[in-house]
């Protein structure tokens, strides 16, 4: 051949090479807004026989895709270039699928929004042909004849069973209106595929089964439910409902007592780490949070996660929000590990709780971890936090409005964290503090001109705080300051805090009020506006004054702006005598016929500018009617107080004592004093060991009053003592009058605090809205993916499905799109 | 140049301008919608309900002109439809959509947003004959027309109101009337006010024109909300709070911003959306019927990508509706905590709640149905806040096994049941108990009349006694 000819078959070779090397590696899933993903058992055109297929839900594509988790490639419609779409009415949101137990595909069943596509229809259960490689609707079983009294027929959740003793398989449907309705499918010998019962098994729970989830043993189904579940003796429980669904209705119910409702759960035996006790030399035991408890699977308890419905936890109510872990074998929460807490603290979450699933070690594999040094043959799954990898039993997949799905160490009772708590600049620790004086201090026109008493802290707290030997003071220097804060790992959070000297109460500053002169003499003053409305609507509330949780004290300053009788801005400022609350009965408080629906503060009547012009009330005999008239209204501290950006009221530190901002029991508490301590609650609990020695403080560096991370403490404490500002090493006496007088108003240490915890999550590499309801995938029986760690299929909205495992980092999430 | 060359110069330029088109000024239809936005209903007599005897119901459409085949500059319009007419001839025999009756009609400018009315309905102690307000992007305008009971729309002297020449693109407008003091510390006065929103504006700046209805002579007031456009806004007559949405200015804030009528002056309240739905952009909104809750319409974009760009990339995620708890805290202001994010289709726009019938004695009020347009997806889905679940979308044509809609003709499968781009959206109690939906097709230009049962909205829309399914489009599709 010529070198011509060689040239041209060697360009032609290299055109045809380039011609086929060119394109994607697929025709990719091509997903339109998923919302679901399930596993089930059925026969694909991809390939001959029974095997597992994941369905997904593409709900803007009225359709389903079918994935094989194997290769985590569409199956493909019969032209081969798009990926097989499987029609469904419109809005397909929910799946389920479940096994007959038998050897053949699995019934799967999808239900879309609303009607089945016509008019005249409620919602169908819609069963995919699972059996034959033409995959398609196969039929519909119509859920309009379950319709509740009122007409409601919504579907709010779907589960799938196997039904004992080989009696097929059954799909429950979680109704709106209370109900629960089950559907049983068998098998049909003569077509291989699935029947439905001609009958919809319909039960009313008495509440919305929201999200459902099946216990290990496959027999009792959590539900998660907004509303009260009633109990024997016509109680009612918040929290979780258990239903023993798999014989004939009427199914037992029961309910785990959450202390709030709640909006998704999940369900596992779960192994957890132990807490470890010291030795007879005493020695603590160092490997305790990576040592967990001993014995086969079957024997771990079966514990329910359980995301709370934000309307009903948080700081206010009961218990925090976040995901609770619920035990059926007591009824209620898991105890606190360091029996601080009446429960065991919820696992807290950024945004709105979405969908849950938990994560097992794979059956087999080199993932399947047997040999970790602390838990020999126990199975065990690698987890990759930004904080160092660790091993562990179980791990949680909690979705969030953000975008993300949060990673929750469960064997461990808490999320994971990509940063250090214990070490490094990332550690929990109050990084910046400072001692500030008012700027009136320097304004020849203000009263507080001249004046030269700070505060300080003391170098005797916390505890081991000053080095051995320092001789007892107080201090200023910023570059100390912060060593004096103590900080609890667990408890403390990113904040920013303020330390004031009759500083202004933080929800009541400012604010628009009235303030009315009464027929007993005094003065009262409200925040409330009016709003030309009639009746209950006539003030419009701009703070419950009397609420204890704002902190308004007796002895506060109350001051009023106004405008004098000359028109120049005026003010006054009384101490507060009482607080007039709003009767808990709900009936309206009012003095002297102004209703004053979020109570008020009763202060002396005065000869300042603002108050002297109050007009007197008219009163015939005791009978009075009062004249309100419109002012600014602030509330100053009479002494020190303690706020911060995301708690606001703090409380009322002291001199030269310690002041902790600490948990204590709920129980006997009630206004302010119940309102600051479920203000520190524990966050979580933290996985770094105890000191070596048993008594031993401070091994871990920066803590010096600190023996075990994991035992409870202060959210801050601190001890304020009091300077002069030229000789700031020599502590005033706080019980001089004098020396109070000398502190100007304003006076303040401000301070910042951080958590050590930066929640480990992950997301699409590029978009991630709306993450929906996810899998837990074992990929360790297909050839090929032997060794391969446990994975999760998360679907979102933006047209994809990603696929990762926490034995990974956030840089190896796979979207199938 | 010489002569030689100069001519041909001369010539081919004297040829471009014979070529040249005059510009148009062609009047906008005024027997049909044409981009419709904003929708919003009337009745006459005042206050009665929806197909009660001897009660009209006057549909009121605003068209946009959004492509500028008409008048550039005054090319919209506002039409008022008799309803009960039009869907009267709507026999078997009857072709979709169906013509308008349209009582009255009156040309604005293009690019027209919102539409509020005041009458004595929405605005108590009203006097004066009812008038439907609605802002010109084109002409930055705010238009006053006049409605006579008859649906004659009039647009005379002080009809057209300029607003602020420094900002653009005038869109949302809510009518909020009560006793309000009209300075901090004064005592409340009766006040009949229409506040406008802008998407436009130097620096991305928040604004507002605060209008005094009741005396036209008052100066315009201009509100400052700060960082972000305003978008829409929405009036609580109770506590007096006008929450206000915005529109994108930077990532990492989404505020939803209130002010309190009942105390002037001062500074707007605001929470940040963003903080738990990530990407989010809000549109419109709504306030439950006992006030307790809100419900926001979002759009969510790519952050990764906004942040790259610079800039609010011009396709979204998804979209949300967040439901947000208006219960008042201690502290006084509502904690708009968010209860539940529900993903929507793309394109959120405009938000309605639809009521449910009062519950019997002794049973616990359900709460209500949220009706929210898509116009990205062509959807308009129904979300049940009782149940926390959506119960209706409405989607496309002719798919799914089970057939048929029950939406008129035109609608062949694959296109839109409502018509692309379903923008505007108008929800009318029933005399009957049903709930009448009207949604607007920006792209097809009719409007679709939708009756539901609140009991079975997965359902709609009902049977009617004919046995046809009673959902309309008025108004010709657009060519």
């Amino acid at each position: 051949m010529s070198a011509r000819g060689i040239l041209g078959l060697a360009f032609l070779a290299a055109a045809a090479a380039g011609g086929c090397s060119t394109g994607p590696r697929s025709v990719g899933v091509r997903l339109a807004g998923p919302t679901a993903v399930v596993r089930y058992a059925g026969v694909t055109s991809k390939g001959p026989g029974l095997r597992e297929y994941l369905a997904v839900t593409a709900s803007r594509g009225d359709e389903l895709r079918i994935v094989d988790p194997s290769d985590e490639q569409p199956v493909l419609g019969p032209g081969l270039v798009f990926p097989l779409s499987v029609p469904t009415a419109p809005r397909p949101l929910q799946l389920a699928s479940a096994t007959l137990d038998d050897g053949g595909a699995d019934v799967l069943v999808v239900v879309s929004a609303g009607a089945r596509g016509a008019f005249l229809g409620g919602p169908v259960l819609q069963v995919v042909n699972t059996w034959t490689p033409y995959t398609t609707i196969a039929f519909e079983v119509p859920l309009d004849r379950v319709a509740s009294a009122a007409g409601e027929a919504d579907v709010l959740s779907l589960l799938g069973l196997t039904l004992p003793g080989g009696a097929g398989a059954r799909v429950l449907v979680g109704l709106a209106g209370g109900r629960l309705a089950a559907v049983d499918f068998t098998r049909d010998p003569a077509t291989g595929g699935v029947v439905a019962s001609p009958a919809v098994a319909v039960q009313t729970l008495g509440f919305d089964p929201v999200d459902l989830a099946l216990d290990p043993g496959g027999t009792r189904v959590y539900a998660a439910t907004p509303d009260p579940i009633p109990v024997p003796g016509g109680k009612t429980v918040l929290g979780v409902a258990t239903i023993d669904p798999t014989g004939a209705p009427p199914w037992p119910v029961g309910a785990l007592d959450a202390l709030a409702p709640t909006v998704s759960v999940a369900v596992d035996r779960v192994r957890e780490r132990i807490l470890g006790a010291s030795d007879d030399l005493g020695n603590t035991d160092q490997t305790a949070p990576d040592r967990f408890q001993g014995g086969p699977d079957s024997i771990q308890p079966v514990q329910v996660y359980a995301a709370l419905d934000n309307r009903a936890c948080g700081p206010t109510f009961a218990i925090n929000c976040g995901v609770v872990t619920l035990l059926p074998s007591t009824g209620g929460l898991a105890p606190d590990p360091v029996n601080e807490l009446p429960y065991r603290a919820p696992m807290q979450l950024a945004g709105v709780p979405g969908p849950m699933t938990i994560l097992r070690p794979p059956a087999s594999g080199t993932s399947r971890i047997l040999n970790d040094t602390y838990n020999p043959n126990i199975p065990l799954m690698l987890t990759a936090p930004g904080s160092g990898q660790r091993n562990t039993s179980r791990v949680g997949v909690a979705a969030s409005s953000d975008g993300r799905v949060y990673l929750l160490d469960l064997g461990r009772w808490g999320p994971m964290n990509d940063i250090s708590l214990m070490r490094s600049s990332t550690r929990v620790s109050v990084p910046r503090a400072s001692s500030v004086q008012p700027t009136t201090v320097l304004d020849p026109a203000s009263s507080e001109y001249g004046k030269t008493v700070g505060l300080a802290l003391w170098n005797d707290f916390p505890q081991n705080a000053a080095a051995a030997g320092t001789v007892t003071g107080v201090l200023l220097d910023p570059t100390l300051l912060p060593a004096f804060f103590q900080v609890t790992p667990g408890y403390t959070e990113a904040d920013e805090w303020r330390i004031t000297w009759q500083g202004s109460l933080p929800q009541l500053g400012g604010r628009d009020g009235i303030a009315l002169r009464t027929g007993a003499g005094d003065v009262v003053v409200a925040m409330q506006a009016a709003t030309g409305n009639a009746g209950a609507a006539a003030w419009l509330v701009g703070a419950q004054v009397g609420n204890p949780e704002l902190g308004a004290h007796p002895g506060d300053l109350v001051h009023l702006d106004c405008t004098d009788a000359a028109g120049n801005a005026a003010s006054d400022e009384a101490p507060l005598t009482a607080i007039l609350q709003v009767p808990a009965s709900g009936a309206t408080l009012a003095v002297d016929s102004v209703p004053l629906p979020g109570g008020a503060l009763r202060i002396p009547a005065g000869s300042g500018p603002c108050l002297s012009q109050l007009p007197a009330p008219s009163c015939s005999g005791a009978s009075c009617v009062a004249v309100p008239v419109t002012t600014l209204v602030t509330v100053r501290a009479s002494g020190l107080l303690l706020t911060s950006q995301g708690l606001g009221y703090a409380g009322r530190p002291t001199f030269d004592a310690p002041y902790a901002l600490q948990w204590a029991p709920e129980t006997n508490l009630a206004g302010e004093a119940l309102s600051l301590v479920r203000k520190a609650r524990r966050r979580f609990y933290p996985t770094d060991p105890p000191c070596p020695s048993v008594g031993q403080l401070g091994c871990y560096a920066g803590y010096p009053w600190l023996a075990d991370p994991l035992a409870p403490g202060p959210l801050v404490a601190f001890k304020v003592g009091l300077v002069a500002q030229g000789a700031p090493d020599i502590p005033l006496d706080s019980t001089d009058p004098a020396v109070l007088a000398g502190i100007p108003r304003e006076a303040a240490i401000p301070f910042s605090t951080q958590s050590g915890v930066n929640p480990t999550f992950r997301r699409p590499g590029s978009g991630g809205a709306g993450p929906g309801r996810m899998l837990g995938y074992d990929r360790s029986g297909f050839a090929g993916h032997e060794n391969d760690p446990i994975r999760a299929f998360v679907p979102f909205l933006d047209d994809q499905l990603i696929s990762f495992s926490p034995s990974e980092s956030l840089g190896d999430v796979t979207s199938l799109r | 140049m010489s002569k030689h060359t100069f001519l041909p110069v001369l010539l081919a330029l004297a040829g471009a301008l014979a070529c040249g088109d005059a510009p148009l000024s062609t009047p906008p239809p005024e027997d049909r919608f044409y981009f419709p936005t904003g929708l919003t209903l009337r009745h006459v007599p005042a206050g009665c309900l929806g197909g009660a005897p001897g009660c009209q119901t006057q549909l009121l459409v605003a068209s946009s002109n959004f492509d500028l085949r008409y008048d550039a500059a005054n090319g919209g319009s506002l039409l008022a439809v008799d309803v009960e007419a039009t869907l009267a001839g709507a026999g078997s025999n009857a072709t979709s959509p169906l013509s308008p009756v349209v009582l009255g009609g009156t040309r604005i400018g293009s690019f027209a947003g919102e539409i509020a009315l005041a009458d004595p309905t929405t605005c108590p102690g009203w006097s004066g004959p009812a008038q439907a307000l609605v802002a010109s992007r084109s002409q930055n305008t705010l238009y006053k027309v006049t409605l006579g009971d008859d649906g004659a729309l009039t647009c005379g002297a002080g009809c057209a109101l300029p607003l602020a020449g420094s900002l653009a693109d005038p869109y949302g407008v809510t009518v909020a009337c009560g006793n309000f003091p009209v300075a901090q510390g004064e005592p409340p006065t009766p006040r009949q006010l229409a506040f406008v929103t802008y998407l436009r504006t130097p620096g991305g700046e928040g604004w507002l024109s605060q209008l005094d209805l009741a005396d036209p002579g008052a100066p315009r007031r201009e509100l400052d909300f700060q960082i972000s456009p305003t978008h829409s806004t929405v009036f609580d007559p109770v506590t007096t709070r006008l929450f206000v949405t915005s529109r994108f200015a930077g990532v990492g804030f989404s505020p939803l911003r209130w002010i309190e009528l009942a105390t002037p002056d001062r500074l707007p309240t605001t929470v940040n959306l963003f903080d738990v739905v990530r990407g989010a952009e809000l549109r419109g909104l709504a306030l439950s019927t006992d006030r307790t809750r809100a419900y926001a319409a979002l759009r969510i974009y790519d952050v990764d990508l906004a942040t790259s760009i610079g800039g609010r990339p011009s396709n979204d995620l998804a979209g949300a509706l967040a439901v947000l708890d208006l219960t008042p805290l201690p502290g006084g202001p509502p904690s708009a905590r968010v209860l539940r994010v529900v993903p929507l289709d793309k394109g959120a726009t405009e938000v309605r709640v639809i009521p449910r019938p009062p519950a019997a004695a002794g049973a616990e009020q359900p709460r209500d149905l949220v009706a929210v347009t898509s116009g990205d997806d062509a959807t308009v889905t129904i979300y049940d806040d009782q149940a926390g679940a959506i119960v209706k979308v409405f989607a496309t044509c002719g798919v799914g096994p089970a057939g048929a809609s029950g939406a008129p003709t035109p609608c062949d499968p694959g296109n839109p049941l409502l018509g692309r781009q379903p923008f505007g959206l108008a929800v009318e109690p029933r005399a009957n108990g049903l709930q009448r939906l009207y949604v607007g097709s920006f792209d097809r230009s009719w409007v679709n009349v939708i009756d539901l049962d609140p009991a079975r909205p997965e359902s709609a829309p009902v049977l009617r006694a004919d046995g046809a399914p009673a959902w309309w489009r008025i108004g010709a599709e657009r060519p």
